[in-house]
Order: structure tokens, then sequence, then C-alpha cells
């Protein structure tokens, strides 16, 4: 029946996971499957891939194997909150007289799929709508919607909102997929509706539940999210199979599933390794217990070994297809694309002035035309209400202008700690300042060879204390590099439609090339170039001078790049970060 | 027919959340609670499994302001109308829990002219909005960091004086609004601002159970609530009801409770020690410690119940000090230490 789930072959290819365009085939297929079987403990799928055929072909199955009479309804991250939660229709009830409602898409989607395009651009508002509509869902396996992330983002920069991704059990990835590995699932909605009212009276064992809790705790996933999620995909996956209990298999092959993802964002987020506690030996060591826990490979590890390797597969290929590094900038400008700003178009109220294209509120229009009918001489029960301009009413889209504070702090040589911990006190003060609670800050470190990004822009003081809690230093002056890294990331910021704002923190005396030479002839060449280049972007900049006395090296640099001078010698933080504020309060 | 929700008495650990909750239902004056943590630890869960929990109320029938029928002087229009010449009809209801989606507009929330009745009769009437909704109930503000400012400012001024004054498109009117604000929200996503932190009565810390023990009965009861809802929530249902009748014990207990000098005067020093700002943290501590008094069944409060208050009622009103590693709980602990004693 069930070739791709079933056989033993793709099993190991899975396991081994090599991640071939098949493997990854494979895994997409047993997603979408067991998302159907189980929307209401399973949520649904969130799909890396980029539009085209393979993606095409899966969507198009995704829609041929769900068992539900109505089609998916399918929503572009832009949708308005109105549209998805349903209400007054403005432009019907005007035309009729009559208040016409829509009926939400949410309520539409209920017991279908809900499709999200470009899911990486999604707002707070909309996913946090389709998050309470997740949440509520059952009693029935096939209750409540499936939710469907089409996420065509290529970095971990730009992500559909962990609200969201949180609530889903499955992430399976496309990108590397080629079309050849792309087949016909061998599933059909018939199979899907028969699992549905088996799926909940599947039985689990004891030893099952404790195995998954075991793997999660070493794999650090910490979330009560991640075993529920793991079980209720194995009971999908047995229900689908005819079975009603839970095998090791089951759990082997669901589970990796559910927990890859998630183990993977552990591994970049990467604090230093927790050594292996002592605790999940326990389950090794109370042998004895069960005879059959000794002669059988511990499911739990099995467990664990299985993500661990398929993890490490997906760093490696990321690495070797040369796809920009996970902590990596960030995608600093597509060409040719429109940009969408995720912060921009958040409905304010109503306004009255009517400047070019802006669009008029219905509702709020009818609401203010409402009380005048009498006046106007309709009598009431008139088709259509008499609208004046001054009625108009037009949406008035708040675009929040953060500023993204991006510092750029020199991590070389013996003063680095100093500085580090310097700029680290700024940015925590900048953060739990509440007038700068829209603004967004990150810092990027450099030396060595590299400028690296230990904080992306972040407005969370919580996440700012945990990435700069391990500040490394020391080593050459990488300063050109700096230089570009910062212009890249000012670039990608005003992409995101927020107003970037650069902060320096250096002597000015860089002494590596941009080729990774301890050059210091080029490298201070090779310097200027890049600041002059990074003040044709016209980003706002500060740079702090932390050498002993203001060198004219610095002030020189300062000039190259357009920015403000400081001298800070002996910086400390809360200088540092209110210098930064009058900065920004000028811009 | 209502969705069998998930029984709070069935609800593993998070002590300090159903303690929160439990005593903000009780004493609705202590202001509301904020909830914030990680993710996937039961919040939602917890907040709707009180409403379920709590008490029926007697509540007007077809009354979109949820009047309630044992006070005449606050009943609105419609229950006040000639057609109903005695008291209102009543019906026993749970006490509402509200959601406020993040992208609220304002007619939603606060109310606005009934387009309906306007357009087809001409006449001016009010639609009753969330607010309505949730009074003498919850209002449950998810993500509560991300709120627009706008609609933070409408929040505090209706939750601190528990009437809504509705002034526009041709209507003037107010009406009864109270209700307990509960946020909830995760840290990374953003900080809350500091006037918004202290209008909440308490606060707890949710974090993701680490015990296993703690973990394995999490999984299983999730488990046997989806397999069968009805019959979980029959398992479930005597500790529930006793928890019901404990609620009313301590709601009629609340009044009398004696507070006594020694207890005042710790609160005082508490606080002092702390450094929280304003009186604000005072309030919410003594009315935190009645809140166990009452709970436990006792008539007056010792230290013990401002020990077990103090954390969720100062906890998020300390000067903040960035450089300061050490998180809100240790700093509360320590000078809880210090003035009551260990």
């Amino acid at each position: 029946m069930n070739d791709v789930l079933l056989n033993p072959d793709h099993l190991v290819d899975v396991e081994r996971a090599t991640e071939t365009g098949n493997a990854q085939w494979a895994r997409a297929v047993l997603a979408a499957s067991l998302a159907l079987v189980y929307p209401s403990g399973l949520g649904g799928v969130r799909l890396s891939a980029n539009a085209g055929p393979v993606r095409a072909l899966w969507l198009a199955e995704l829609e041929r194997i769900s068992p539900a009479s109505e089609k998916s309804v399918v929503v572009p991250a832009a949708v308005s909150p109105e549209r998805l939660s349903g209400g007054v229709s403005g432009a019907q009830s005007l035309m009729s007289g009559e208040i016409k409602r829509d009926v939400g898409l949410l309520e539409r989607a209920r017991g279908t799929c809900l499709v999200v395009n470009m899911a990486e651009r999604l707002d707070m508002q909309v996913s946090a709508m389709i998050a309470s509509e997740l949440d509520g869902s059952g009693p029935e396996a096939g209750d409540g919607i499936c939710a469907v992330l089409l996420d065509e983002s290529q970095s971990t920069d730009e992500q559909p909102p962990a609200i969201l991704t949180e609530r889903l059990a499955f992430h399976a990835d496309l990108q590397e997929t080629p079309l050849r590995a792309a087949a016909p699932f061998t599933v059909n909605a018939a199979d899907i509706a028969a699992a549905r009212p088996r799926v909940l009276s599947v039985e689990v064992t004891h030893e099952i539940v404790e195995a998954v809790l075991a793997a999660c705790e070493r794999l650090n996933v910490w979330t009560m999210r991640a075993p529920l999620f793991c079980l209720n995909a194995a009971k999908a996956l047995a229900a689908l199979g005819g079975r009603d209990k839970v095998t090791a298999d089951d759990v082997l092959r669901a589970g990796s599933l559910v927990l890859t993802s998630r183990a993977q964002a552990q591994a970049t987020e990467a604090q230093p390794q927790q050594p292996p506690s002592p605790e999940s030996g326990e389950d090794n060591e109370g042998a004895g217990e069960t005879n059959t826990r000794q002669e059988e490979p511990d499911l739990e590890d099995l467990l664990v070994e299985a993500v661990e390797t398929a993890v490490e597969a997906v760093i490696f290929s990321a690495k070797d297809h040369g796809k920009p590094d996970r902590r990596g900038v960030g995608s600093a400008g597509r060409s040719g694309e429109t940009v969408f700003a995720s912060d921009m178009g958040r409905v304010d109220r109503p306004s009255r002035s009517r400047g070019r294209g802006n669009r008029v509120d219905l509702v709020a229009t009818l609401r203010a035309a409402a009380p005048m009918q009498r006046l106007r001489e309709q009598p009431p029960g008139q088709p259509r209400p008499k609208i004046k301009p001054a009625d108009l009413r037009m949406k008035r889209f708040r675009r929040r202008k953060q500023s993204s504070v991006i510092f750029v702090v020199d991590a070389s040589g013996s003063a680095a700690m100093h500085r580090m911990s310097e700029a680290k006190g700024a940015v925590q003060k900048l953060l739990s300042d509440c007038y700068s609670r829209r603004d967004l800050v990150s810092l990027i470190a450099f030396r060595g060879e590299d400028a690296e990004l230990l904080l992306p822009p972040t407005r969370s003081l919580v996440s700012a204390h945990r990435r700069l809690s391990d500040l490394p230093g020391g080593g050459a002056t990488p300063l050109a590099r700096a230089i570009t890294t910062a212009g890249a990331m000012a670039e990608a910021e005003r992409a995101r439609g927020r107003s970037p704002f650069l902060v320096f923190l250096s002597d000015g005396r860089g002494n590596m090339t941009l080729d990774g030479k301890p050059d210091r002839a080029v490298a201070s060449e090779e310097t200027t170039n890049m600041a002059r280049r990074l003040s044709a972007l016209s980003v706002p900049t500060v740079f702090f001078d932390t050498s002993r006395r203001p060198t004219p090296q610095a002030k020189a640099l300062s000039v190259a790049l357009g920015a403000a001078y400081e001298f800070l010698p002996i910086a400390d933080s809360g200088k540092v970060s209110g210098l930064v504020r009058e900065h920004i309060g000028y811009n | 027919m209502q969705d069998q929700t998930f029984p709070f008495s069935a609800i593993v650990g998070q002590d300090d959340l159903k303690s929160a909750l439990l005593i903000s239902a009780i004493d609705p004056t202590i202001g509301g609670v904020l909830a914030f943590g990680d993710r996937g630890t039961g919040k939602t869960t917890a907040i709707r499994a009180l409403a379920a929990l709590l008490p029926k109320q007697a509540v007007a029938v077809d009354c979109r302001f949820r009047c309630n029928p044992e006070k005449p002087a606050g009943l609105c229009a419609n229950c006040q109308s000639p057609a109903a010449s005695n008291k209102p009809q009543a019906r026993q209801e749970s006490p509402s829990v509200i959601d406020l989606p993040l992208g609220a507009t304002e007619d939603r929330v606060l109310g606005a002219l009934d387009l309906e009745r306007a357009l087809a009769s001409g006449e001016l009437a009010f639609e009753p909005g969330l607010l309505a909704a949730a009074h003498r109930g919850f209002l449950y503000v998810d993500e509560v960091n991300l709120l627009d400012d706008h609609l933070v400012d409408i929040l505090l001024d209706v939750a601190a004086s528990g009437i809504n004054r509705i002034e526009r498109e041709g209507m003037s009117l107010t009406h009864a609004a109270e209700f307990v604000l509960i946020g909830s929200g995760n840290p990374e996503e953003g900080e809350l601002r500091p006037q918004l932190l202290d209008r909440f009565g308490l606060s707890v810390e949710v974090r993701t159970p680490r015990e296993p023990k703690e973990r394995v009965e999490i999984i299983k009861r999730r488990e046997a609530f989806e397999r069968d809802r009805e019959d979980f929530a029959r398992t479930w249902k005597r500790k529930d009801n006793a928890l019901r009748k404990k609620i009313e014990k301590a709601r009629d207990l609340a009044g009398t409770i004696e507070t006594p000098d020694e207890c005042l005067e710790a609160a005082a020093a508490l606080c002092v020690k702390l450094g929280s700002d304003g009186l604000r943290g005072e309030l919410a501590l003594i009315r935190a410690a009645r809140g166990f008094a009452a709970l436990a069944g006792d008539e007056r409060v010792t230290l013990e119940h401002l020990k077990r208050g103090a954390p969720m009622a100062l906890g998020h009103r300390l000067r903040k000090d960035p450089l300061d590693d050490s998180d809100a709980s240790a700093r509360v602990a320590r000078a809880v230490e210090e003035v009551l004693g260990a």
C-alpha cells in the first residue's frame, strides 16, 4: 500500500540521512500525510522550498490526498486580519444597504488546509490569529485547520514567526530536491480518511513515552510540545498503517521527523555543549527490571542517533552548497524583487485626510454616514445609504519606523575583553530603556580574519543576555571586513523597513586585509576604501575611538565613514548608550 | 454545546501560575495576572480551565453587557426597560474569558455604532465590544508585550476604573466593565513597558518543566484528554468541585480576614528593601497574602502568607539594573530571607 512510508529501504535512507533528494521528498511526503491524518494534534507543516515544479507537485498532491470536501484556502502573508476573522464586508454592505458579513478565511479553512504563501513575511498579528485557531481545535483528530506555511527564506534571519512554527509538528525541506526525486504520493485520500477515526484510540506504552521524553532532553529540546508532537505523529503513522499500537519503528520515523528541525535550531544557537547528563544513563542502567530493554537496542538511543545524524547532515550539506552561514548577516537585498517590509501595513485609526493612494475604510465610512441618514431625508430601510464626502474615512497604515542599532565592535588584541564588555553593557542599557522599546539592537564583533554576527537584531534583553554571555577576544584586526559586513547588515535592515544606525567601537587601526593577510599597509588602504563605500549608503554612524589618545587615524576613518566622531578611551557603557541615544534622536 | 476544556485540577505543576489565577479570582481588585515565560507551558490552557472551574454567576438573559440581575442599580438600558417589570430573567453561567486578539481594532474592543440598526431603522444603537463581553470575567491578552500602544492605554484606563466611556459617532454612554486582566507572553519577543508592567497586580514566571516525572505525567494526562475528553473531565470532576467550593468559601471569608500590624510592617519593609517604586507593590503584596490566607481558610494573615505572595506581587516591580545578572526571583528570595527570616 504505502511504499514510500513502509518500504524498509526508504527507512534506511531516511535514517542514514544522507539527505539525497529522495530522502527529502520522502520526509516531505510523510509530513504531509501525517499532518492530514491528525491536524488537531499536529498543527501542520512548514515547508521550506523555492517556488517551482517540486513545490507545486507537493502542493497538488497534498490537495489530492486531503479527505476534505472543500479545497484548501490559500492566503498571502499580507492577508488582512479582517479577511481572516470575517466580519462586516464594507463593499457589499454599501452596495446593498444591508449588512453583509464575510465568512472569515479561518472559519472556511476548518476541516481543510490553510496554505500561507511567503510565510517568512508573516507579521505578528496574523500569526497570532492563526496560532490561536490552532490552539482551539479538536476533539476529533480531523478537526481544525491543517496549516501549511510555504517558506521561501534562504537564511535563518528571515523566518515565519516562532509563535506559529512552534505549533507545527513538521518542518520539511525541499530546497535541494531535484525534480526527478519528486513523485506522486503513494498514499491516497481514502487512506487518510480511514486513519482519522483510528488515531485517538492508538495505544502508546509507558516505555515509549519515557524514551521519547528522554530523547528530547538529550537533544536539548525542552518545550513540552516536542514530545507531544512525536507521540501524536507516531500515532498517526500507526493509524495509517492500520495498527492499533505504536511500534518502535513508528516512533523512529515520525519522531525523527518532528525532532530534526527543532534539534537543528538548538545546534545553531549552540551554547557550550551540555555534557550528557548522568540521568539519561539511568534508562540503560535500570536493567534487570525489563529483560527486553537489555536485548533490544534502546529506542531512546536510536531516536537520538537518528536525529543527530540528520542534523549534522543538514548543516554539512548547507556548508557544501555554499549556503549562507546559518549565523550569516542575512539576505542583503534580492535585486529586482519588490521588498515587503513586514512591519509595514498595520491598519491604524481611520483618518479623514484623503492623501494620494489612501484606501477607503468602508466600514468606518458607513459608521460615519449611518447617524446622518435621517437628516438626509432617507426613509429607514432605504437600500443605499446616502454617503457624503465628509463621511469618507481612509485607512491609514501606520509605518513603524523602527531604528535598528548595529554595534560593530573591535574584539581584537589585548583590550578586547574590556571593549566587548562595554559594548555588551551599552546594548543591554539600550534595550532596557523604555524609549527604545521599538528599536532593535544587534552586535557584530570582529577579530582574527572575520566579522561575526554575535547578536542578530533583537528587542529582547533576554536574548541579548543569553547570546552575549560568551564573548570571544584577541587576534588581528580585520577592520575592512568589519566595515563591509556592517554595510551589508545596514542594507538588510533597510530592506526590512527599519532605520539602521551604526556604532563602531575601535581604535581605527586595521591590520588584516580582506583576504586574510596580515599586511598593515594594504589593510589600511582597504579600510579607507570600504569606509567610503559605506558612507555612500548614508547610514547615520557614530565612531567611538577607543585608543588611549585621539589618533589622526581614527579621526580620518570616521571622516571617510561619514560618521560622527567621539573619543572614548575608558568607555563606560552608560556613556556609550547615552551618546548613541542622543545621536539617534537627531536623526 | 461548549467544547470540553482541560480541567484545572488536572494541570500538572505550574503551582505559582495556578495560585495567582485563583487569588485573582477571589479578589479581582488585585489587578490582574501577568504570566510570562517559555512557550508550550500551558498558560492558555490554565486560563481557559480557570473560567470553567469558577462558580457560575447570575447573568441577565439576552444581555450583551453581562448584567448582574441581583444588582438593579447597575443594569444596562436593555435590562432596565419597562418591559422587564421585575428583575430581568437570570441564568447561571461561567464567567467569560474573552481573548483580545493582537490586531483588534478600537471598535472591536470598546464597541461601536450598531451598523445594522443604523442603516435599517436609522436608530443610534451601541454594539458592545470585547470589554462589555468581559464584564465580571476575564480579559486574556496573549503576547501582551506586542500589543499596540493605544490599545494598552485603553485597557489600562478601563481596568483601573471599571467603566467604559464611549464618546463617538454620535453616541455618548458608559457601561460597567469590571474584569480581571490576564496577560501572557514570551520575553524573547520584547520587553513590556514599565507602566504596563506595574499595572498588573501579580506576575509569575512560567518555566518549562524539567523534572522527568512531571513531564511524563503531563504527557499522560494530555493523551488521556485527547483520547476521550468527556471521560477525562469526569475523572477530575471531584477535585474540580472541591476546588470550586474552596474558592466560594475563600470569597466569603475574604472581607473579614485580619491583617495584623506585624504583617503590614513586614510588607512595607520588604518593599523598601527591594526598592519597588510606588505603593502598588505593597498593596498587591498585602492582597496576595490575604488571598493565600483565604484559600487556606485562615482568618488572619501570617508571615508565611506574605512569603508566598512576595515573588508574585513584587517580582515585576523591581527597579531594573540591566547589568545585574541575578534574576528577579533570586532578588526577591534574598530580600524575603533578610526581612522575614528563612
